[in-house]
């Protein structure tokens, strides 16, 4: 009887949803936004079933993921799974690493049946044509490209994570388990494939072929730990890529993180883009931002009057990095930027032992508080990828033995860091070790997520080498067991999916 | 022409001799009633000439047959005694009523007489604790707060196991069945059942079994509940008036530690900037936000007959404070019956026509957040305090800025949030039975229904507010329309073919339903004025309908051998096209052992019936209404992406399962109702087995799979057993002495016999009601094979020598040297194994005291309030201020939160006194008058006793974290009737 | 209370730990070879639990007091190679080419809430060498080693903080030494040289230019173009010497100076050429300009040494002989 067909007032089905090209952005804006919102119903909605918001944002996972286990950050709050990770004793039921792989793997989903959809042939019977299919054709690109990113998280902290691509149909049949190794190759193929497809330039905020070569040199410089084999001299080539690509340092390191960042901005390849008023989100840099200060800081003045979460501050091993071993006050790096009058970390459970991080402002260069609606969502978009991380891609390839490359040309290119960390040539260095290019990469990146990945590629991530407080749940710090350079898989998915094998150690 | 008919005039007498107004005689087999006057007088016109049958019956009393000749006027009286096990009543079961004695399947009657006393304000709260295999669990004292009823323990795991509630014979829509999930709730009430008077309802009638309940069809198989409301009577005008006036107190609080024992505590193991933060003040938050509680309730009702059209005019108004400060629902009712007869009595005709009105002030009760911060504030800070949050003490920065990790004052969550919701709702049906002039024994059966509410709604919150600090207030109004139809016709023939000793009773018919939300979008602003968010679409509609074809044939063999079976087949707008005909039937044997010649002269029995069921029942509710079909829905205003310097709404994909089925039951029943001793001893036994296919739920998927990690889909089996057992008891039967008492006991146990989505046997699935409060993410409740459906999954506690819990550690139980998640095992659950009621009423001449008591054993709890707030890191807060713990803290001295200890698991068996009554009937006040007086004095929620140290045992859902208190009631009533 | 019997722990038994070693001499140039392994049995709490175990190492007398700790969870046996084990004594500062006394022991524990079993206490004696970090440097080639930048015999200045200023010690052993400042360990890169006493020439200028053996401070700033040359004789000096300088001699072969003498209880501090102008005490076990008094808790004779000679990486030890 035609009396059962009903359909929804306000939800569109897929068939409407794909019928105009106007429709086709629109799902190409989910597939962006789902990284940078937790879900389509406003900052209190998620995606991730039976995981909440708060739990299910990628960067904030991301963040805490890949800060809060290593030397830089350390988190106050007792909520369910950090304490796992300041410690490095996390387990398979750790909430945040399950939001995390669930919201990574949410993404591939979402582009999987995109590229279902936008086929050639699907257009062609949509009677989508012209310009119009030659637009959506490149909108796959960034999907894939969007998707080879995710699993390049996934096997960079999960290792085997679940496997699906647009051949895998929408239903209820659980998706296969791939290997790190044979992840690393289609990751690698997948990048390579959508290279030529990728535009030099495009709109603020969207994929371009520096996005798709940094990740590439990114691959190519972990690849030895990703399946045992170094690929220094790709990591090079594609450095090199990116550093002809056109794009150009900040003149100040500190506009990079302010609210304005989305203007005169040709140092960030791609960003995850946020708007206090119309992206919302609880996560992302709003997280950063009111997690790294107090009530007592004047969040007024990091453009959050109704912030200030106290969450998160730095380990001491990261201002000691600058010099910093008591309370901050100045320093000639301007990178160096921190608030508080104790380093130490004495009581794990004290936000102010520890250095803040104030990073990440929603301020514009102007001082002056991007507009939101409460006073804390944050309009400040996050950096992916940087140009400085080609240039540090580079010469840690160069020490690494990778071809195509010079040392004096390594060395350049980390001054030209300094330089602007400087603000003249005082802190010019004239060789390299890798030692200083971990520290240099802290130095540049800490709080942008960087840190286990580098921890983990120079062998310290685990290792009583090289310790840091509170590291193994000790106040000083000490070693854990190898197998923590990869998270374990969530208990939750290897119950309902029967395909998956728990990493060894969990 | 000689007149071919005659009529019957006579007097109904009790066994005082004093008539009986409104009871019923009936010509047998013409299909000719009348009810008695004021008086007891009856006159029956239009009668054939000849022998016919009389019945008189009277709701209560021993029906008696009477054999008379017609001939021209005839004169019949009759002499009714009280009978306590009523087999002639009349019981309503679906699509017609039938005797009690002739009842088929497991069917519990509750009239209003044995209806629980007191301030009920919401109606299935009458029959709590009455009815072998229905549990009733209120869900906490909030004005208006609705309860979960679970039939034989539900069948579903998580897509709803509330039963089918048809009022008067229409079924309420499926989005207004209470406790069903989204879009469920009539927006501005707390629970859309309290809507109805329960002053208005006459009787409860829980059908259980298979062979009662399929001719549902798809929404029965967690048993259906028919109401029946009062209905009008001729002769003189009968008014009564009650009024029901009480006062109700906090029975338990939670136990936390004092201003004293935070001093004490923060003194020996705060850091100084810590102990800084102490205040001087002993506040007992829970006295601060909850108060004793006046309500009264006063309904009026006119019932008689106007020029032959019986009728019932009755009004209500309630008007009940809760526990909480400023908690409040007013409530009007009102309602109107007409049941005429025309045509000699072949139309009849039942209008029934019922509204309510309720306004309600929400004291913060909608997320409870109030009741939680007063388990959580620290109580060594005053009330109010000098600042610029409206005056009341807050945790403020060194710089004056609020902390926005901290609790709110929980007297300013309440007293600064206005939040007002008024609903408006009226349902009604109108009935038509024709019986056929040539062919009396057919009926034509029309039912036309609807179901009309509106709720709507305000909340309001000032800028200078803590609750609502970052925004500057709120200022937000709702508003939702529910409109649900019910179209039925149905033909049903009923004969005595007495050359073969045989009746056979037919019924078919066709039913339409149509159910329908409308939820309004505003746009929301802050108390300045500002606007905060703006909605995408101005309202959303959702709809569902079900079309059923239904029928049923009884066929009767000497009064003794009965078979029975009933065909519904519905077609719901919930499932594809290739899965939305559901097929249900059902087939009965019964035996009634009483009429064989054996037993017919006993003087032992008085009553022996027994029953033997099988029957298919579907489930389809708490499904979403288009969930078979892949959706994308558009992302609000202030989830947008931008592209290009463009912001997109996106379009998101809705995970969906397009072969979505139909969960369906089978049930298999034998019962025995038995009688004794000239019905002194009375009652039914009945033992059942349900197997549960498809179960829909809301269940984990692989990630990956579908566009959510979750999905509502066909998970597994179930299977439900159990044994229930009555036993009424007249201990004392006597002019002026009568001592009454009845008991039920019920045995269930639900497990879930396999997971289809997964082989493994090991394979579990989450429920979506077992997620920790404090713990995001974390899920307790599971299911899994050979458990009971939401078994606690945790670790297994270790202790130390002196018996207190060691923190973080369990058992190994897999033995592999590793305590990880594989280590977790089920332990309890929260269903209870079994559950008593005890009934009892003591009548002295004109006094009668009663009591109603009932007992839960075998059910667990988890105490959820302990777990989160019992740690030190919640005391000694890292966000830089005190918090309060639960006292259990000094038992466990726990440095951070063990959610997932089993430790925190209890046996919550408990015995509860719900009721205990005095009632005063002085009866007539002069022996001319008309006017009656009773006066009732209760007390409700009398005692609880159990091991559990938490505010109450009783949980539905197996969770203690902040459950709006039960109060202990106190309440004077008074029935004045002329 | 639970229906069933409560699981009670009880007190752990000691695992016993063996090792393959008792003594080490380590090697920087074997690092990646295998040095120790230690074996022990399992512990027992009276219940199935989950155990982890940790080995602990601390410096013999110690009482493991601040032991260094490697979380081994389940595993009943630990392999250290060359460089892991080094690096631990050196967490334990140990001094670098000295033969020093250990202590391991392995902890059994079921968690940090409840009181974990110990092991015996295995002594091992350890000689680690010196993990020196190279910070950024100039290489200060000259007549003293041939002119050879890229020969090890190359002294180095360094710059921890990476500001430009650099310094470090250096012998020149002979009556004047001729030099330069190299920005690399070669010639093709920026060579300083000087035109003026205290300036730096950067690419050009003459020798810079020392008079008399000894052991020199150089400084070298080349963000200014500055540079000084500082002989330094070394001492200590503290309560724990009778408030007067106790000189110490410069041991060529070991690059170190030392002093062996008797001591009172007391405190001490390094410092060269009889003023407080160059001196060191104390910062977590190494020396640094600011540091705080060295402790002598009880009296004695004490081998006292300073090892200047890895620029950005001084250490001391104080060894009761």
């Amino acid at each position: 009887k035609k009396d059962l067909n009903l359909k929804p007032t306000n939800d569109i089905t897929s068939d409407v949803a794909y019928s105009t090209p106007a429709g086709y952005k629109q799902v190409l804006a989910k597939i962006y936004g789902s990284f940078a919102t937790t879900g389509g119903g406003g900052s209190g909605s998620s995606d991730l079933g039976g995981i909440d918001a708060g739990a299910s944002d990628f960067i904030r996972l991301y963040w805490n993921a890949q800060e809060l286990t290593s030397d830089e950050g350390l988190c106050v709050w007792n909520d369910p799974g950090v304490f796992d990770l300041n410690y490095q004793t996390y387990t398979s039921e750790n909430v945040i690493l399950r939001g995390l792989y669930t919201r990574s793997l949410y993404q591939i989903t979402v582009v999987n049946e995109f590229l279902r959809e936008s086929t050639p042939e699907k257009l062609a019977s949509r009677n989508i044509t012209g310009t119009d299919a030659t637009t959506i054709g490149a909108y796959r690109a960034e999907a894939r490209f969007l998707r080879a990113y995710q699993y390049w998280v996934l096997m960079d902290l999960f290792g085997n994570p679940p496997f699906i691509t647009e051949a895998n149909e929408i239903g209820v049949v659980a998706p296969q388990q791939i290997k790190r190794a044979d992840l690393f190759k289609y990751v690698e193929s997948e990048l390579l494939a959508v290279d030529p497809l990728l535009p030099a330039k495009s709109d603020y905020g969207r994929v371009t072929q520096g996005a798709n070569w940094m990740l590439l040199s990114r691959l190519y410089l972990n690849a030895s730990v990703y399946n045992g084999t170094a690929r220094n001299t790709e990591a090079i080539t594609y450095a090199s890529k990116v550093i002809g690509a056109g794009y150009s340092l900040q003149s100040a390191y500190k506009n990079l993180f302010l609210s304005d960042n989305d203007k005169n901005n040709n140092e960030v390849i791609l960003s995850i883009n946020y708007d206090g008023n119309l992206t919302q989100n609880y996560g992302g840099t709003t997280f950063l931002i009111n997690a790294s200060i107090n009530g007592d800081m004047s969040p007024a003045k990091f453009g959050v009057p109704a912030g200030g979460w106290g969450g998160i501050r730095t380990r001491s091993t990261l201002p000691a990095m600058f010099g910093i071993t008591g309370g901050f006050t100045s320093n000639p790096d301007s990178r160096a930027m921190f608030y508080g009058d104790k380093a130490a970390n004495d009581d794990v459970a004290v936000f102010t032992d520890g250095l803040r991080a104030i990073k990440f402002r929603n301020v514009d260069r102007n001082n002056v508080a991007a507009p939101s609606n409460n006073g804390t969502f944050c309009s400040t978009d996050f950096p992916l990828f940087r140009l400085p991380e080609a240039y540090l891609n580079y010469a840690e390839a160069v020490l690494r033995g990778g071809g195509g490359g010079s040392m004096s040309q390594a060395v350049t290119y980390v001054n030209l860091l300094r330089q602007r960390a400087y603000g003249n040539e005082t802190g010019n260095v004239n060789s390299l070790t890798l030692d200083n290019i971990l520290t240099e990469r802290a130095k540049e990146f800490f709080w942008e997520g960087y840190r286990r990945t580098d921890l983990v590629r120079f062998g310290k991530f685990t290792d009583g080498s090289y310790l840091w407080p509170f590291k193994g749940g000790v106040k000083a710090g000490r070693g854990v067991e190898a197998t923590r350079s990869i998270f374990p898989l969530p208990s939750a998915d290897v119950i309902a999916n029967p395909n998956l094998t728990q990493n060894p150690g969990y | 022409v000689q007149a071919q008919t005659g009529s019957i005039t006579g007097k109904i007498i009790d066994e005082t001799g004093i008539g009986l107004p409104g009871a019923s005689v009936l010509v047998k087999g013409q299909g000719r009633s009348a009810s008695t006057d004021s008086n007891g007088n009856f006159k029956i016109i239009g009668v054939t000439n000849g022998a016919v049958t009389l019945t008189a019956s009277y709701i209560g009393y021993s029906s008696i047959d009477l054999n008379v000749t017609v001939k021209g006027n005839t004169v019949a009286n009759f002499s009714l005694k009280p009978d306590a096990q009523n087999l002639n009543e009349v019981v309503v079961i679906g699509y017609g009523s039938v005797q009690k004695k002739d009842l088929t399947g497991s069917v519990t009657t509750v009239s209003s007489k044995d209806f629980q006393a007191g301030n009920i304000t919401s109606p299935e709260q009458l029959i709590a604790g009455k009815v072998a295999g229905v549990s009733i669990v209120s869900n906490g004292g909030a004005p208006g707060a609705g309860s979960t009823i679970r039939v034989r323990g539900g069948a579903s795991l998580n897509a709803s196991s509330d039963p089918l509630i048809v009022v008067d014979g229409v079924p309420f829509g499926t989005n207004l069945t209470i406790g069903a999930t989204n879009p469920s709730v009539i927006a501005g009430v707390a629970s859309p059942l309290s809507l109805i008077n329960p002053n208005d309802i006459e009787t409860f009638t829980v059908l259980k079994d298979a062979n009662a309940t399929a001719i549902y069809g798809s929404r029965a198989s967690n048993g259906v509940i028919l109401i029946t409301t009062k209905k009008g009577k001729s002769g003189e005008p009968v008014i009564n008036f009650s009024t029901v006036n009480s006062y109700a107190t906090v029975a338990k609080k939670v136990s936390v530690l004092t201003g004293d024992q935070v001093r004490a505590y923060v003194n020996a193991n705060g850091n100084d900037a810590q102990k800084a933060l102490l205040g001087t003040a002993n506040t007992d938050w829970q006295d601060v936000i909850y108060n004793n509680a006046f309500s009264t309730d006063n309904n009026m009702s006119i019932a008689g007959s106007f020029k032959n059209i019986p009728y019932r005019v009755s009004g209500g108004y309630l008007d009940q404070r809760g526990l909480m400060v400023t908690d409040r629902m007013t409530r009007a009712t009102g309602g109107i019956t007409l049941n005429p007869t025309f045509f000699d009595n072949h139309l009849k005709v039942d209008l029934s026509l019922k509204g309510s009105l309720s306004e309600s002030h929400f004291a913060n009760n909608k997320d409870r957040d109030a009741i939680v911060a007063a388990i959580q504030f620290d109580p060594t800070q005053p009330v109010h305090a000098n600042n610029q949050y409206g005056g009341y003490y807050e945790w403020i920065g060194s710089t004056g800025q609020l902390n926005p990790n901290a609790p709110k004052n929980p007297l300013g969550l309440i007293e600064e949030k206005q939040d007002n919701g008024k609903a408006a709702r009226s349902f009604g049906n109108l009935r038509l039975d024709y019986s056929f002039h040539f062919l009396p024994e057919l009926h034509f059966n029309v039912n036309g229904g609807y179901d009309v509410s509106k709720g709507y709604g305000t909340t309001n919150v000032p800028a200078y507010a803590a609750q609502e600090a970052s925004t500057f207030g709120k200022s937000s109004q709702y508003e939702a329309v529910q409109h649900n139809k019910v179209a039925e016709a149905f033909f049903s023939y009923n004969k005595d073919l007495k050359s073969i000793r045989s009746n056979i009773n037919a019924t078919a018919g066709y039913g339409f339903y149509e159910n329908s939300t409308t939820t309004y979008n505003f746009n929301s602003y802050n108390a300045l004025g500002n606007l905060q968010s703006t909605p995408v679409f101005p309202f959303d509609t959702q709809q569902n309908r079900l079309l059923s074809y239904y029928g049923r044939l009884v066929y009767t063999f000497a009064d003794k051998y009965i078979l029975s079976g009933t065909m519904r087949s519905d077609g719901s707008s919930k499932f594809s096209e290739t899965g939305r005909w559901g097929y249900f039937p059902s087939a009965g044997f019964t035996w009634r052992a009483i009429n064989e010649s054996f037993l017919k002269d006993s003087k032992v029995f008085s009553d022996l019936k027994m029953r033997l069921s099988y029957g298919v029942t579907g489930q389809q509710d708490g499904i979403g209404n288009y969930t078979y079909l892949p959706n994308y829905y558009t992302s609000v205003n202030e989830s947008q992406y931008q592209i290009g310097g463009t912001f997109y709404h996106m379009y998101t994909p809705i995970a969906y399962d397009k072969n979505l089925k139909w969960e369906t039951s089978t049930t298999y029943n034998a019962g025995i109702d038995y009688g004794f001793f000239q019905g002194r001893v009375y009652g039914s036994i009945d033992a059942y087995y349900k197997k549960t296919k498809d179960l829909l739920s809301l269940v984990p998927i692989a990630v990956g799979t579908n566009f959510s990690n979750q999905l509502l889909t066909n998970v597994g089996n179930m299977e439900n057993k159990g044994i229930e057992v009555s036993i009424n008891v007249g201990i004392i039967k006597s002019a002026d002495v009568n001592w009454d008492m009845g008991f039920n006991f019920t045995y269930n146990q639900n497990k879930v016999t396999n997971l289809s989505l997964n082989p493994s046997p090991d394979f579990k699935i989450g429920t979506a009601d077992g997620n920790i409060a404090g713990a995001t993410a974390t899920t307790l409740k599971w299911n899994s094979p050979n458990y009971a459906p939401g078994s606690f999954y945790v670790y297994k506690q270790v202790y130390n020598a002196q018996g207190a819990p060691i923190e973080g550690v369990y058992a190994d139980l897999n033995n592999d040297g590793v305590v990880n998640d594989q280590d977790r095992y089920f332990y309890k659950n929260p269903a209870p194994k079994y559950i008593l009621g005890f009934t009892t009423s003591f009548n002295y001449k004109k006094l009668t005291l009663s009591t109603v008591l009932r007992a839960n054993i075998g059910n667990y709890i988890y105490d959820n309030v302990s777990s989160n707030f019992g740690v030190n890191r919640n005391l000694l807060s890292p966000s830089g201020l005190i918090n309060n713990a639960s006292t259990t803290f000094y038992d466990t001295n726990f440095s951070n939160n063990q959610y997932l200890s089993d430790y925190y698991i209890h046996n919550a068996s408990f015995l509860k006194m719900d009721n205990a009554g005095l009632a005063y009937n002085f009866g007539r006040l002069s022996p001319n008058s008309k006017a009656n007086l009773r006066i009732t004095a209760n007390v409700q929620n009398v005692f609880v006793i159990s091991k559990y140290k938490g505010v109450d045992p009783e949980s539905s859902t197996g969770i203690d974290y902040n459950l709006y208190p039960r109060p202990r009631t106190y309440s004077l009533g008074l029935n004045l009737g002329f | 209370k639970k229906d069933e019997t409560r699981i009670v722990a009880g007190n752990g038994t000691a695992p016993v730990l063996t090792s393959t070693q008792t003594a080490l001499v380590l090697d920087s140039a074997s690092a990646v070879k295998t040095a120790v392994a230690f074996n022990w049995t399992t512990s027992s709490f009276g219940y199935s639990a989950g155990l982890s175990y940790a080995l602990q190492m601390d410096v013999a007398g110690n009482s493991f007091k601040a032991p260094k700790e490697v979380a081994l969870n389940t595993l009943l046996t630990k392999t250290f190679t060359v460089a892991e084990i080094n690096s631990l004594v050196n967490q334990l500062k140990l001094t670098p080419a000295m033969a020093g006394k250990v202590e391991v022991r392995i902890k059994a524990s079921v968690s940090d809430k409840y009181t974990p079993a110990y092991s015996n206490v295995l002594p091992i004696t350890i000689t680690p060498y010196q993990i020196i970090i190279i910070y950024p440097s100039l290489y200060v080639p000259g007549s003293y080693q041939n002119w050879l930048p890229d020969k090890p015999t190359a002294a180095r200045i360094s710059s921890v903080p990476d500001n430009g200023a650099y310094e470090g010690y250096v012998y020149f052993p002979d009556a004047t030494t001729d030099y330069k400042l190299t920005s690399a360990a070669d010639w093709a890169h920026v060579n300083y040289g000087t035109s003026a006493p205290g300036t730096l020439n950067q690419g050009g200028g003459d020798n810079l230019h020392t008079e008399g053996a000894g052991y020199y401070l150089i400084k070298a700033d080349i963000k200014v173009l500055t540079y000084s040359v500082t002989k330094t004789v070394w001492a200590i000096i503290g309560d724990a010497t009778g408030a007067s300088d106790a000189a110490m001699t410069y041991d060529t072969a070991g690059h170190v100076w030392t002093v062996t003498k008797a001591l009172s209880a007391g405190s001490f501090k390094f410092r060269a050429n009889g003023t407080d102008a160059i001196s060191y005490g104390d910062k977590e076990g190494v020396p640094d300009p600011k540091g705080s008094n060295i402790i002598i808790a009880a009296a004695g004779t004490y081998k006292i040494t300073l090892n200047l000679s890895n620029p950005g990486n001084y250490t001391y030890s104080v060894v009761k002989q």
